[in-house]
């Protein structure tokens, strides 16, 4: 910076007063610099002043000669001075040239800074809408098939000889989501993906289980205790081993979620040190020239400085209103969104162990320990559906959802109470028919099963008004910074020229 | 939990029951029944010098209902039976008829009939084999039908009836292995067993270089059989019988590993009910118990030389 700086005064610049040369003498900066050592301004300032404009500030009284570099004899021939201009006088408009050449260089760097970090932010932007939050959504939706699978195919198992075509069919469409979604997955992950092997595993195992869950439909049609065996053979494999892996899957897309959105919310602090750089470069050498021409304006300094401005202003403004919605976008939508998917997920395991706590037919009570703890985790005072409660306060449509939902999960506790109490008493089959109703009976039926469905669909409201406004506040967040990328790099282009020319228009004043 | 509470239980029961032995032994080795994993001994330590033959005394029978424990069941106007609803032949329900049915369940009946006059006034109860004596010692049930084997170590937590049926631990693998029973033909075999049953006590005394695969239920072995995963199978040959049943691929080798006789389990000092079944027992092995052989186990385990012997003290 100082060498830049240096570089404004000629070291000799005896043929310049031109026509104001009769006011003030040749001075002598003696190439000292803008350093601290640097001699006081007015000693200068005759010498580098414009033929037209005298420097009013210059000292009166000066003698020529003053101040002249020791050992440099005053010139006084005008034709050996001219000449001696000529060798030298280059340098001066050289280091002007260099002056101008850095100030350019660093606004475009700027730009060029900008331009990248801006684009940086905004793909991890648009990689929240349309890459890892579609991507997270759907391994939560792997997960939610699979675990719905596995219920279902209990609920079938339950209704044995008199499975109903609903039941038939909603298991065959869980095999089948799970397995597009899955297919859908793979091609969507690259090979590098953490995903990968999840994927691949659960892609492998799935047919497995349906197999399994075949054989134990079949084992119990003529009879056996075999099939249930089967079933919770198959129910295991399931929720130990796959829906290990499918929430792995989904912790995997979740945490790339966050660190899409902490990238895409983070300021382009490099771009924004770069441009007070190139701002601060900009001040100092019109304060410079201004001490050595005691002109107050140099037009295209004035105007590189000002884009620059502009260009910083634009940049901090619109990165920090895109952090903010983004945030927003986080906070309000995809935050709450996990923990309803999370919600939705504990309901179904709560629903299978029910279910396959009337399989096991007394046999275990792993699965009755199972509905304590994980309906514990769904809506006890640390649960999903309370924490879904308390983010979504400020909003009243989710904030509805959700308390529909914990009604709803009130009554499916109590009419959980009421089917056990039944099968704690041996009345095997009217906790069944607590649980899954009674083939051919009205749908209307008190159910478990029915406050499950009445909560999974009030959960799936929320969630669909959540999904809406992690879009909507994302898209805000995207459009914040819209045209930032290719106008702080053309603004800072700009800058650089307007410095260029700034800067050329002083050295033609040497010519 | 439970187990803890179990434990403290079986060791209460066990100090007061065994006074003598206490000093020596404090830790009742009855605990080990119902801890998951920790198989019992092989050779019992019930009573100081019980035998098998001696657990397979039973009290007197009586038909006498004047007693506290037989009115409890009379006033209720239904017996609590602790079944396995699992076991097929034995304890299990029919999908297609939703009934419970097998021997086991026959034999509720036919308690209920003889206590209550009614073969339907019946509370089943299905019970996990490591609640068996926990569901007994809180009263939750009155008895416990469910393939429970008579041992010196389990008479101290329950009282036994009479044994009314004869079984032994016995191998159990698929038609192409080359396993011939509890032997050296096991080595490097994959040897599915239930946590906590006979069959792995055997297994840890000697397992002839096989690998042991603990299962919760012997069912579950079949499960694992037939998806390859082991090779053989261990388990009594009763429920065992029940396993070829369902699938007829697979069969029992070998011979009976030891002798064991099944009982019905009572609550420990409930005497009346412990006579009131036995007499109920002395007209089942009479009456019924060879038609209920040929329905549910003839199929499966062959022909049978008949209910157990039984000896009474006092």
């Amino acid at each position: 910076m100082s060498q830049g700086a240096a570089i404004l005064l000629p070291k000799e610049s005896g043929g310049r007063g031109k026509g104001a040369g009769a006011m003030t003498t040749p001075g002598n900066n003696g190439g000292a610099g803008f350093g601290p050592a640097r001699p006081p301004v007015q000693r200068g300032a005759g010498v580098l002043a414009p033929p037209r404009s005298p420097a009013p500030g210059a000292a009166p009284g000066r003698r020529p000669g003053q101040g002249r570099a020791p050992g440099r004899r005053p010139e006084h021939a005008p034709g050996r001075l001219r000449a001696r201009l000529r060798r030298v006088g280059n340098a001066p408009v050289r280091r002007l040239w260099s002056l101008g050449s850095v100030l350019a260089l660093t606004a475009v760097l700027f730009g060029v800074l900008a331009y990248v970090q801006v684009v940086q932010r905004s793909d991890a932007a648009t990689s929240v809408v349309e890459h890892s939050q579609p991507l997270s959504d759907d391994a939560a939706q792997i997960f939610r098939t699979l675990a719905d699978a596995d219920t279902t195919a209990a609920t079938g198992f339950l209704q044995a000889g008199d499975e109903t075509a609903t039941v038939r069919n909603q298991y065959n469409g869980d095999i089948r989501t799970a397995s597009t979604l899955l297919a859908q997955a793979a091609a969507d992950a690259t090979p590098a993906d953490p995903g990968q092997r999840e994927i691949q595993q659960l892609s492998s195992q799935l047919p497995t289980y349906a197999d399994l869950v075949g054989v134990a439909g079949a084992d119990d049609r003529v009879g056996y205790p075999l099939g249930g065996a089967y079933l919770r053979y198959a129910s295991a494999q399931m929720q130990n081993t796959m829906l290990t892996e499918a929430q792995k899957l989904y912790q995997v897309e979740t945490g790339r979620l966050h660190q899409d959105y902490s990238d895409s919310r983070s300021l382009p602090w490099a771009a924004i040190g770069l441009g007070l750089v190139a701002l601060a470069a900009l001040v100092r050498a019109q304060i410079r020239l201004y001490r050595a021409t005691n002109r107050v304006f140099n037009i295209g300094l004035l105007l590189a400085s000002a884009t620059v401005v502009l260009a910083l202003g634009w940049l901090t403004t619109a990165q920090s209103l895109a952090a903010s919605d983004l945030g927003q976008s986080d906070a309000r939508g995809s935050a709450p969104l996990q923990v309803l998917n999370e919600a939705q997920i504990k309901a179904l395991q709560c629903r299978g162990a029910e279910n396959l706590n009337l399989v096991a037919r007394g046999s275990t009570d792993i699965y009755e320990t199972a509905w304590d703890t994980v309906s514990k985790e769904l809506a006890g005072p640390q649960g999903y559906l309370p924490t879904a409660a308390s983010m979504t306060s400020a909003d009243s449509v989710a904030q509805q959802a959700v308390t529909a939902a914990e009604a709803d999960f009130t009554t499916w506790q109590r009419r959980h109470d009421t089917a056990m109490a039944a099968n704690d008493t041996g009345d095997y089959d009217t906790a069944v028919s607590d649980t899954i109703g009674t083939p051919g009976a009205s749908t209307a039926q008190q159910t478990t099963n029915a406050a499950f469905v009445q909560l999974d669909a009030s959960l799936n409201t929320a969630i669909a008004h959540e999904r809406a406004n992690v879009d909507q506040l994302a898209a805000r967040g995207r459009g914040d910074t819209t045209g930032l990328a290719a106008g702080s790099l053309a603004l800072a282009v700009l800058a650089g020229f307007a410095a260029l020319w700034g800067i050329n228009r002083r050295a033609a004043e040497y010519r | 939990m439970r187990i803890v509470i179990l434990a403290a239980t079986a060791l209460l029961l066990g100090t007061v029951a065994l006074p003598a032995s206490s000093a020596a032994d404090p830790r009742p080795e009855t605990l080990t029944l119902t801890t998951a994993g920790t198989p019992p001994r092989s050779a019992p330590a019930g009573a100081p010098g019980c035998t098998p033959a001696d657990a397979n005394v039973s009290l007197t029978p009586s038909l006498d209902d004047s007693g506290k424990d037989v009115q409890r069941i009379i006033k209720r106007g239904k017996l609590i039976a602790g079944i396995d609803t699992n076991s097929y032949l034995w304890g299990f329900r029919n999908p297609a008829t939703g009934q419970l049915a097998g021997f086991d369940i026959d034999l509720v009946h036919a308690l209920a009939k003889s206590i209550l006059g009614n073969a339907d006034d019946v509370e089943f109860l299905s019970v996990p084999t490591a609640d068996r004596i926990s569901a007994l010692q809180s009263g939750e049930v009155d008895v416990v039908v469910r393939t429970m084997t008579i041992s010196c170590d389990r008479e101290q937590q329950v009282a036994f009836s009479s044994p009314y049926f004869d079984a032994g631990q016995e191998v159990l693998v698929p038609d192409s292995s080359s396993v011939t029973g509890y032997n050296a033909t096991l080595k490097g075999k994959r040897v599915c067993a239930a946590t906590g049953s006979t069959a792995i006590a055997f297994l840890q005394q000697k397992s002839y270089g096989s690998t042991i695969v603990p299962v919760e239920n012997q069912l579950d072995c079949l499960v694992l059989m037939q998806l390859g995963t082991v090779d053989a199978t261990i388990t009594d040959n009763a429920l065992g019988a029940g396993q070829v049943a369902q699938d007829p691929t697979i069969h029992l080798v070998g011979g009976l590993m030891d002798s064991e006789t099944y009982g019905v389990a009572m609550k420990l000092g409930e005497n009346d009910l412990v006579r009131r079944v036995n007499a109920v027992l002395d007209q089942f092995r009479a009456d019924q118990w060879d038609s209920e052989y040929r329905t549910w186990l003839l199929g499966a385990m062959g022909a049978s030389s008949g209910p157990p012997t039984v000896t009474y003290a006092g």
